[in-house]
């Protein structure tokens, strides 16, 4: 009997064993589904913002879908990306008859990494006084520390998506979201000139 | 363009603040005033048609032919980069199986391939249009609210419903009942 318990013991712990397993591949197989954006010819992925504007929660990569498309990367505390927002605010207006859109995020960028920040809605709330003071129409953005349990069913968080190593790093994808440029603003004319010729190519 | 942009923006309103799917349809959904735009889009958008099974079977085909004649057909826009979109396309797949008339759009820009293989990806075997890049652009801009996009026409063909936001099975009901009864 002694014997006949433990087989059935050792065959519970297996069939448990074989349970976490097949959770675990399945939860590799969800990861392995969010390819991680690099660089040029990749797409921009889907991910959860907080608009500074409205205060929502939403996918700002869907919400532009079919349009050409700035995206704004930069540290919540580098004044030069308050400089970049204000050249990208002039392009959208130059190329408004294309329907060319934009966002900013902001987050934490240092040691090469991107870290959503911590105080979100004091951040929200000095981003939207910053888009009032200098008339930007986009949405000015954060990602949140942490998604929703419907949200997770659909969205990867944007560290996993996205490796952001430096402040000002601005992509531009075209209508079909796939990035043609990638590159750092530094307030010279030269990286705004390359940024304005890679959303000519893209409309 | 620039009114129906807005008129679409505020359905988001409609669909996306609904924390569960209502069965009966948000009022500005099915506003006629609304969906203003979309008889000429419709006959405008064209594309690749897909099979089900993913195979080319016309090039430049309008959105408008290729509705089913007499009955609701549901356009859903969708793009790779889109998760709530391919989410959606086992619940659009469950109502093709129960006889509804549904049209996948992709909004990625001639990609026949990598549009077919991500609907067979998640099981999606209605037919799909994969617009060609002037007409993504156009419903690019016409999508004010962005994507996903649910459009319901009636068995004429009039648009009678637009959704944006991801939305349950319940709320599409809820359409084709709307699209299904006397404008």
């Amino acid at each position: 009997m002694t014997r006949i318990m433990n087989t059935l013991q050792l065959l519970g712990l297996f069939l448990a064993g074989l349970t976490v397993t097949a959770g675990l591949g399945a939860n590799v197989g969800c990861k392995q589904a969010h390819e991680k954006v690099k660089g040029v010819g990749d797409t921009l992925q889907a991910f959860i913002i907080r608009d500074a504007g409205s205060g929502e929660r939403y996918c700002q990569v869907c919400a532009y879908g079919g349009r050409p498309t700035i995206f704004a990367v930069g540290d919540m505390d580098d004044a030069g990306f308050v400089q970049d927002l204000e050249k990208i605010q002039a392009l959208l207006d130059e190329h408004k008859e294309a329907e060319l859109s934009a966002f900013a995020l902001l987050g934490k960028i240092s040691g090469g990494h991107f870290t959503p920040l911590a105080d979100e809605d004091g951040a929200l709330t000095k981003l939207a006084a910053l888009r009032k003071e200098k008339g930007l129409t986009m949405p000015v953005t954060i990602v949140p520390n942490q998604l929703t349990d419907k949200e997770k069913k659909d969205y990867a968080p944007f560290t996993e998506i996205y490796e952001i190593g430096k402040s000002r790093t601005v992509m531009m994808a075209k209508a079909n979201n796939q990035i043609i440029y990638v590159g750092t603003m530094d307030g010279s004319e030269a990286t705004y000139a390359a940024l304005s010729e890679a959303v000519k190519k893209g409309l | 363009m620039r009114p129906l942009a807005l008129t679409l923006a505020l359905l988001v309103g409609a669909c996306a603040k609904t924390a569960e799917p209502p069965a009966t349809l948000p009022a500005r959904a099915a506003d006629p005033a609304t969906l203003a735009g979309w008889p000429a889009l419709l006959a405008e958008l064209q594309g690749q048609a897909l099979d089900g099974a993913g195979k080319v079977t016309a090039a430049g085909v309008p959105l408008f032919d290729l509705r089913a004649k007499g009955r609701p057909t549901i356009y859903a826009f969708w793009a790779s980069y889109c998760p709530p979109c391919l989410a959606e396309m086992p619940m659009f797949q469950a109502l093709h199986d129960d006889g509804v008339a549904v049209v996948g759009v992709s909004l990625d820009g001639d990609d026949v391939a990598g549009s077919a293989k991500l609907m067979a990806e998640h099981g999606a075997r209605y037919p799909n249009v994969v617009l060609d890049t002037p007409s993504m652009k156009r419903a690019g801009k016409a999508l004010a609210a962005g994507l996903p996009f649910t459009l319901v026409v009636d068995g004429q063909g009039a648009p009678r419903v637009g959704l944006s936001a991801k939305c349950e099975r319940p709320l599409l009901e809820a359409a084709l009942a709307a699209a299904r009864a006397p404008p």
